[in-house]
């Protein structure tokens, strides 16, 4: 009889993707078992989108699942019956883990298969073959170890994963230790913080030790990197995507943490310092000599110390230049942190590969419905064009439109109308365009950071901010990522970076720090109505949809355009 | 023995039986005519489809023996214990109550009997056969091969004397007196055939026979098409084969031996040559199916078939498919819903579109018109009850395109269907094994693979697609398995039971992503909504569609109003209805309809727009429907050109007709009145027509051959079919316009007029 179990939430689809009932009574139950072989794409507020990749597989064989486990989940939880080529695909590929190891043999890098024709074919690979060295047996050869990084990257595009057994340098020894009582409190890692440094650290096999753990904004990614860093207890590269974050960084070890402030360096434009922990921009690593197009000396950096440790903080932002250095240190642990492992540019499995896998993933809902996010109201807030302007906008080149849109001076009148809603709240308005923000920042009397503005004085801002001294503060994309600003809980989005979904995300993240009075936060999305502008605001708005956000939509009306010209001056 | 004979001999429960086999109603039919009727060839071709290889080749048998009869003895020997008591037994019970044999099963004493109109019809039914050889040859031309094979007396009929020497030639003792007979040459040349495999060709006769062949050919010709013999011919070795029916002609024009295609020597002859009988010549007993392991193999899953049935129907619904003048779909557009839908292959559409004919699902719009149309799909049908239909859509389309070569009411494709689903269910055979059984169990109506007949019943892609897993072993070679989950479906059991296939579900699940999970059991008319709103973007397992501007553009396009639009997303949303999903919706809704486009094929122009007014208020004139566009321009809605100049002149304006090029201008122009007219048809004829009743001139553009546009001021005199006849009005010439050229005409105003005058 054809097995159809309406009561049960899942639906297994031929292209292994999995579309998973929340209103169910098993959701729970049947989420937690596909989270071993399963990568989550999507989590809308209905039906959550798994898909069972070759990468999930071998990262679930890696971690010891077995195929029995993979077919009971799926029999056990589908409501209706398999289609036929799923488990045919799933056993195909995982069978296919574990024929190539990768270890150390009498201190060489030994590339080792079951089936000597499996090496023939690989050895006659005109990709693979220039990084195979002499073959020592029948089924063995060595390998350079500065090809260890490129040689897994090419078998996996080749549909070979490769079992890596080689280990890892194990650094320098430098103790770490998380405070229990510290200055600011000390730090206890939440359940799932646990769960994600140990589904990382895999304690301590040559299985785990490199991975992408994939949290919310808020919800505490750098606490995660400390408990890590303190598993490792070596010295340790931190790559950030800017001085802020350095400086964050900085502040939350010597707050959480027994390291020592003379022990940490910083290593920017600014001071060159290399200490057992450094904390480097990915700025200064991608700088070229002077006069040179090609040579990136700051990446040197990665083999002057015996790290044990490297963390690619915002990992979805790794520039190309640290992508090639970081597939020749390969011995070296590597953890990346990020809240939307979306690359615009499509290079997520190259994050994968020499980064390494995801090992964890925590959805932004289920963080929130615990309390360790802010819950969190989207609002899209559509204004019209003035008459004169949509006939600009009517007549304008394609690549002008969106900037006439999205600095379209109505916004400000519905910006000031959303800033009466939050008379007392901590708003961040955020913003694309300079000339935007310097009038948004005069309309408001706010200060305004952008990339122009001193690290000096930022640092000012933001500690003015936090202690509530400055309650509005005008910010362009220099705040999109890592800036720790726990009490904002309104933010004002004014005009992106076009459609970018994780920059959106990124946003949402400055204002979903947990409040201390358990309020939920805002984010307001200001576009203008029926131009290019919305078009982008609904490919931003993807990403946080599909995490289970949902926008309310609101039309702000002006009074007049007498009003519109009174306000404008 | 007679068919009267047999029937009186029948128990009242066999009679019955009898009936019920040959289609008849037991309680309407009149046992009298009963004879006339199992005699009748063409129904006694469908009865003998319902035999087996084993129970026709009985039949075979007794119609070579003499009187068509012949000892039980003789029968159970013939046999020779290759089928067991029980079997022959059961074997002809089974024709007795077909009516197609009689007999007694007594050793001694039995006998087992038919009669003529059976003994014909199997042995024309197929293979080289006497009958079938000699039936061609005049009555005379079987009596002188009677009294060669010293058939004596020879009989009368022409039936009698064929049947006389099948006799002859089905009994070896009797044909080895025959042979022995023949010259040494003759006797040389039969096994010289007979070691080719019973057959010969001109090239092979001619290499052979030398000069002689021809002479032989020349007597064939001649002898046995009536025209007499030559000399020459005596003696021949090939003559004396054909004179005993010993080699015969086999002629794709008939059987006319003068025209020969090959010689061959007939199946009874090879047969009794040999010392067997039809009995060693065929397998008595089923030949086994072939089991296999495949390597490539395709489940079918009924539940995503019924799906993508639903997307094929909507897809046609909603317009997107490109229709051939013959009404078919341009494989291009059966390709476009493959790919739309994710389907395995760029084919499948087709697959799709056969299956959507086989069940009600579109119906015709005819030739040149919109191909085919939707249909409402019935509420009552449940999804078991689609496949079913799928199934027995599959047995109809057979039964309709009835294919040469099998009898009438052999119904191919419900034989196939009955063996499927007696197969043993979720093993893998092969389908050439599988063809075998099918011809052992219906030979009349199933060739034997091999054979080079034509394959009957051969089109599978019904039943790979519902019930059969199909692949291939490692050679290549087709291969099935009945899957059993589907037979039950397709083949329902007595005992009342729950739906097999999961039931329909008509809701969807709307997410704020505008992402739209429609389930695989969706019901059809729940996708065919989806499809009115949304884009498809997945459709592997369940549909997933996306909900974007333009599908609700191309919703509303399609007379669809926001309302109804938000009403079908309520109707089947499992959810509330998203934030994001509602303002697409109203978003487009409020954008649909800001610009309206109309006809306006004539507009008037006034200076003052006081006169603009009266008109447009006048009720003389209310009948144009005049709607005012800006103070000086209005446009008429329900006349044309010379309508609107006659009704404005009785209600006493003096309108002139705008120039073709000319458009209206707000602000006003020299003239009171503009008309502007239409190009060609009515409104240029009218102008000119005008112009002719009122002596008034025109300028008229037309096009030259070569391309370029002439102007000319004419004076129209008449129209004479599509000519206009006038005169320059400069010159005096007189010219004979065509009017298919003329590309404008205007009326000149009297004070334009005015200079031509002069």
């Amino acid at each position: 009889m054809t097995t159809f179990r309406p009561d049960r939430p899942l639906i297994v689809q031929a292209d292994r993707s999995l579309l998973l009932e929340v209103d169910n009574p098993f959701f729970a139950e049947c989420r937690d078992r596909l989270a071993a072989f399963a990568e989550l794409r999507k989590s809308p507020e209905h039906i959550h989108t798994y898909a069972i990749t070759p990468l999930s597989l071998w990262n679930a064989c890696s971690a010891g699942v077995t195929l029995q486990f993979v077919t009971e989940t799926l029999e056990e939880f589908a409501k209706f019956d398999l289609p036929g080529n799923v488990m045919t695909d799933i056993s195909d590929l995982m069978s296919r883990y574990g024929r190539i190891r990768l270890f150390r043999h009498a201190g060489e890098l030994t590339l080792e298969v079951d089936d000597p024709d499996l090496l023939e074919q690989i050895g006659r690979n005109n990709r693979l073959s220039p990084m195979l060295g002499p073959r020592s047996e029948q089924r063995r050869v060595s390998v350079a170890p500065g090809d260890r990084g490129k040689l897994k990257q090419a078998l996996l595009k080749a549909g070979l994963p490769v079992e890596d057994l080689a280990g890892y340098t194990e650094g320098t020894r430098f103790p770490v230790e998380l405070r229990a009582d510290g200055l600011a409190g000390g730090i206890h890692l939440r359940d799932y913080q646990i769960n994600a440094v140990e589904a990382f650290w895999a304690s301590g096999a040559a299985n785990g030790g490199s991975g992408v753990l994939v949290l919310p904004c808020g919800a505490g990614k750098t606490v995660i990197g400390l408990g890590v860093m303190a598993r490792a207890s070596t010295h340790t590269l931190i790559l950030c995507t800017g001085i802020s974050a350095v400086h964050q960084w900085r502040r939350e070890m010597i707050e959480k943490t027994t390291i020592p402030a003379e022990s940490i360096g910083e290593y920017s434009g600014e001071r060159k310092e290399i200490k057992p922990v450094t904390l480097a921009t990915y700025q200064v690593m991608t700088t070229r000599k002077r006069g040179s197009k090609d040579e990136f000396p700051h990446l040197e950096l990665f083999t002057r110390e015996d790290w044990g440790l490297i963390i690619y903080d915002e990992v979805h932002l790794l520039p190309a230049p640290v992508f090639r250095a970081t597939a020749e240190i390969q011995t070296r642990r590597r953890l990346g942190l990020t809240a939307t492992l979306v690359r615009e540019d499509g290079n997520e499995d190259d994050v994968f590969s020499l980064i390494g896998p995801k090992k964890f993933d925590a959805p932004w809902k289920d963080l929130e419905q615990q309390g360790w996010i802010a819950p969190a109201v989207c609002t899209e807030v559509r204004v019209p064009m003035p008459r004169e302007l949509r006939l600009e906008y009517s007549g304008a080149e394609q690549r002008d439109k969106y900037r006439i849109a999205a600095t379209n001076p109505t916004k400000l009148l519905a910006l000031g109308a959303l800033l009466e809603r939050h008379p007392k709240d901590r708003v961040l308005v955020i913003g694309q365009y300079l000339d935007q923000l310097d009038t948004v920042a005069e309309f408001l009397q706010a200060p305004l950071i952008t990339g122009k503005t001193p690290n000096r004085d930022r640092e000012k801002l933001y500690e003015g901010f936090r202690t509530g001294a400055i309650r509005r503060l005008v910010v362009s994309k220099v705040a999109n990522f890592a800036i720790d600003l726990p009490e904002a809980n309104v933010a004002i989005e004014l005009s992106g970076t076009f459609g970018s979904r994780q920059e959106e995300a990124q946003r949402l993240g400055r204002v979903l720090r947990p409040k201390a009075d358990g309020g939920q936060a805002y984010f307001y999305g200001i576009v203008s109505h029926d131009t290019i502008d919305q078009v982008y605001s609904d490919h931003r708005q993807l990403f946080l949809t599909e995490q289970g956000y949902r926008y309310e939509i609101e039309d702000f009306e002006p009074v007049s355009s007498k009003q519109i010209k009174e306000h404008l001056g | 023995m007679q068919i009267n004979q047999l029937i009186a001999r029948l128990e009242p429960d066999e009679l019955a039986q009898l009936l019920i086999r040959h289609r008849l109603d037991p309680h309407s039919t009149n046992v009298e005519q009963l004879p006339d009727i199992m005699a009748h060839r063409g129904h006694l071709h469908g009865v003998l489809t319902e035999l087996n290889q084993t129970e026709l080749t009985i039949i075979r048998w007794l119609a070579q023996q003499e009187g068509l009869r012949a000892s039980w003895d003789h029968l159970v020997d013939t046999i020779n214990h290759r089928l067991t008591d029980v079997m022959v037994h059961n074997l002809l019970q089974n024709l007795k109550l077909y009516g197609l044999l009689d007999y007694e099963a007594h050793e001694g004493t039995g006998w087992v009997a038919t009669y003529e109109a059976v003994a014909t019809s199997t042995a024309v039914s197929q293979g080289i056969s006497l009958n079938s050889a000699l039936t061609g040859l005049t009555t005379e031309m079987l009596a002188a091969i009677c009294t060669r094979l010293s058939i004596s007396p020879v009989p009368k009929a022409k039936a009698d004397r064929l049947r006389a020497i099948e006799s002859v030639h089905a009994n070896h003792d009797r044909l080895h007196v025959t042979l022995r007979n023949l010259s040494k040459e003759a006797r040389e040349l039969f096994e010289w055939i007979h070691a080719r495999g019973g057959v010969a060709d001109h090239t092979a006769l001619s290499v052979k026979l030398k000069d002689g062949y021809y002479f032989a050919i020349s007597y064939v010709s001649r002898a046995l098409t009536g025209y007499g013999a030559t000399n020459a011919a005596h003696g021949s070795p090939f003559i004396e084969l054909l004179e005993r029916a010993l080699v015969v002609g086999v002629s794709a024009y008939g059987n006319n031996w003068g025209y020969a295609s090959y010689f061959a020597i007939p199946g009874e002859v090879i047969t009794a040559y040999s010392g067997t009988s039809v009995f060693d010549t065929v397998s008595l007993l089923p030949p086994p199916l072939e089991t296999v392991t495949p390597v490539r193999t395709s489940v079918p899953n009924q539940t995503t078939l019924l799906r993508d049935l639903a997307h094929i129907r909507a897809f046609i619904a909603l317009g997107r498919v490109e229709w051939r003048q013959d009404g078919e779909p341009y494989a291009r557009s059966l390709q476009t819903l493959s790919k739309l839908i994710k389907a395995p292959t760029k084919d499948y559409g087709f697959t799709l579109w056969k299956l959507a004919l086989q069940v009600p699902l579109v119906y015709a719009g005819g030739y040149g018109n919109d191909g085919f149309e939707v249909m409402d799909f019935d509420p009552e049908v449940t999804p078991d009850d689609l496949i079913r239909n799928l199934i027995d859509g599959w047995v109809e389309a057979g039964d309709q395109a009835m294919m040469l070569g099998t009898l009438p009411g052999s119904e191919p494709e419900a034989r196939v269907l009955t063996l499927l689903r007696q197969i043993p269910a979720d093993t893998w055979v092969t389908r050439e094994s599988f063809s075998r059984l099918l011809a052992f169990c219906w030979p009349l109506v199933f060739p034997t693979p091999g054979s080079g007949a034509a394959t009957v019943a051969g089109d599978w892609s019904t039943l790979y697609a519902t019930m059969l897993s199909q692949g291939h072993d490692e050679s290549g070679n087709e291969a099935f398995q009945v899957v059993s989950s589907a037979l039950e479906v397709v083949c329902p059991s007595d005992i009342e039971g729950p739906p097999m296939l999961p039931a329909w579900d008509t809701s969807w699940v709307v997410q704020p992503d505008r992402t739209v999970i429609a389930p695989p059991n969706a019901h059809p008319d729940a996708i065919l909504d989806l499809w009115s709103v949304a884009e498809i973007t997945d459709n592997q397992g369940a549909s997933i569609f996306r909900v974007t501007p333009d599908s609700i553009s191309a919703a509303l396009n399609r007379g669809m109003t926001p309302a109804e639009v938000e009403a079908v997303f309520r109707r089947h949303s499992r959810t509330p209805l998203p934030a994001t999903i509602e303002r697409v919706i109203q978003d487009q809704g409020r954008r649909y309809g800001q610009v309206r486009v109309g006809a306006a094929s004539t507009y008037l122009q006034v200076d003052d727009p006081a006169v603009l007014d009266e008109i447009a208020h006048s009720a003389k004139l209310s009948k144009l429907r005049i709607q005012i566009l800006a103070p000086t321009v209005g446009i008429v809605l329900n006349a044309d050109d010379p309508a609107v100049m006659t009704a404005l002149r009785k209600a006493g304006y003096l309108p002139v007709s705008a120039g073709p090029t000319a458009t209206p201008t707000v602000g006003g122009t020299s003239q009171p009145i503009i008309l502007h007219p239409k190009f060609g048809g009515n409104g240029l004829v009218g102008v000119i027509l005008e112009a002719i009743r009122d002596t008034r001139l025109i300028r008229a553009r037309w096009t030259e051959p070569h391309g370029q546009t002439e102007s000319r001021v004419l004076e129209p005199e008449s129209i004479q079919q599509t000519i206009l006849v006038a005169y320059d009005a400069e010159t005096g010439e007189p010219w004979d316009l065509d009017l298919t050229t003329v590309v404008s005409v205007t009326l000149l105003s009297a004070k334009e007029a005015e200079k031509y005058y002069l």
